[in-house]
C-alpha cells in the first residue's frame, strides 16, 4: 500500500527513498564523532544568528574570521551536524527562538561537549547578559 | 550562557544561565526522576549506563554477569548505552554468544567481546573516522555512520570527507522524503483512482456495446 502509494504521489525518488524512512537512531557514538568535528569547526565561531525551522529544529549561522559562513542544525531527539544546504526558514520566529535571539546572537560559541556518552551535548557560549 | 541538546526519547533544547538555571525550553516538563522547569537548576538525565571508554573488562563481565539470564546483545545495550546497532556490531561473527544467556558467558567470552569493544573504540578515539552512507540496492539510503560497520559489509556503500557532511547529505535526502510522504493527500489519490476506474469500465462498457 505504502509503495503504491509514494509511486503514485511522489514518483520514482521518493520510492527509492522509502529505507530513508525508517528511523535513524542518533547513537552515542554518532555524538562522539559528530562533537569530535564540531570542536575543529566551531569553536570560537561568532553567532550571527539562530533560525527555528520547525517545532524541535534549530539553525544556527556562524562565523568565523577568513572562512566561510558555517551552518549547524540541531534537532531535539533527532541530529546535529552542520549543513551545506539552504534551509527553508519560517518568516517569525517562535517563542523559544525569540528568547535564544535575546541572549546569543552577537557572542561566541565557545564549547561543544558529549555528556559522558550519553546522548547529550552542552554548547557554551560568551553572551553578553541582555539587561 | 549555554545551549544543551538533548537526543535522546523525544528530545529538547534547553537554554540556562552559566549556573545551569533554566531561562527557556523547547518542552517544559515535570519528570519522576527531574525538572525542566524556568528558574530551576537544569539536570542532567540520569544513567545507569558505563562510558565504554572507561569501563574495565572486570566491570564489563560482572556488569554481563548481573543480567543473568537477559541476551548478551540486551546487556549490552543497557550495561554500556551504546544502542542495539553497536552492541550487535560487537557480538557479530561470535553468534554463539550472542544466544547465550548472560550468566552462561565464560571469560573468554567476555574477553572477546572487550577485545571487540577496544577495537571499535580505537577508530573513535583516534578519529580515524570512515563517514559513510549504508545503500541498498536500489541506492536507497540505509543508515549513517562515522566508522565502517562490518554489520553493513556487502552493502554499497558512499564514503565523505566528514561524518558531518555525510550526516547533511542523509538527513536532507531523509527529511525531504518524509516531508514529501507528510504532504499526500490519501483520500485525493483514492478518489482518483475510483474516477479512473469509474471511466475506464464506462469506456469498456461503450466500446463492448
Amino acid at each position: 500500500m505504502h509503495e503504491e502509494l509514494f509511486t503514485v504521489a511522489t514518483g520514482i525518488l521518493v520510492q527509492k527513498d522509502v529505507t530513508c524512512l525508517a528511523k535513524k537512531d542518533f547513537t552515542s557514538f554518532d555524538l562522539y564523532a559528530v562533537v569530535q568535528e564540531l570542536k575543529n569547526r566551531i569553536v570560537d565561531a561568532r553567532v550571527n544568528n539562530v533560525y527555528q525551522l520547525d517545532p524541535k529544529t534549530l539553525l544556527f549561522k556562524l562565523h568565523k574570521v577568513n572562512e566561510p559562513p558555517i551552518q549547524l542544525v540541531l534537532e531535539a531527539g533527532r541530529r546535529l551536524h552542520l549543513t551545506s544546504y539552504a534551509l527553508e526558514k519560517p518568516p517569525a520566529p517562535p517563542a523559544f527562538c525569540m528568547t535564544l535571539r535575546k541572549y546569543l546572537p552577537g557572542g561566541w560559541l565557545s564549547g561543544v561537549e558529549q555528556h559522558e556518552f550519553e546522548r547529550v551535548v552542552v554548547f557554551q557560549f560568551r553572551a553578553e547578559m541582555a539587561t | 550562557m549555554k545551549l544543551i541538546l538533548e537526543l535522546f526519547g523525544e528530545g529538547n533544547i534547553v537554554l540556562t544561565k552559566e549556573d545551569g538555571e533554566i531561562l527557556q525550553a523547547l518542552f517544559f516538563k515535570r519528570m519522576r526522576d527531574r525538572n525542566i522547569v524556568r528558574k530551576e537548576a537544569y539536570q542532567m538525565p540520569p544513567s545507569n549506563a558505563k562510558n565504554p571508554f572507561a569501563v574495565s573488562e572486570a566491570e564489563l563481565e560482572a556488569g554481563l554477569k548481573a543480567a543473568g539470564a537477559a541476551e548478551v546483545v540486551r546487556a549490552l545495550v543497557r550495561f554500556l548505552g551504546v544502542g542495539g546497532l553497536y552492541a550487535e556490531e560487537l557480538l557479530l561473527g561470535q553468534v554463539s554468544k550472542n544466544q547465550k544467556p548472560c550468566a552462561a558467558l565464560t571469560a573468554e567470552d567476555v574477553d572477546s567481546v572487550f577485545g571487540a569493544l577496544q577495537g571499535l573504540l580505537s577508530a573513535f578515539s583516534g578519529q580515524t573516522f570512515e563517514p559513510n552512507i549504508v545503500l541498498d540496492d536500489a541506492d536507497g539510503f540505509v543508515n549513517v555512520a562515522p566508522v565502517k560497520l562490518k554489520r553493513y559489509e556487502g552493502f554499497k556503500q558512499q564514503s565523505y570527507s566528514s561524518f558531518n557532511e555525510a550526516l547533511d547529505e542523509f538527513y536532507v535526502r531523509v527529511t525531504a522524503a518524509e516531508k514529501a510522504v507528510a504532504g499526500v493527500d490519501v483520500g485525493q489519490f483514492r478518489r482518483e483512482a475510483e474516477r479512473l476506474k469509474r471511466m475506464i469500465a464506462e469506456q469498456e462498457t461503450s466500446f463492448g456495446g
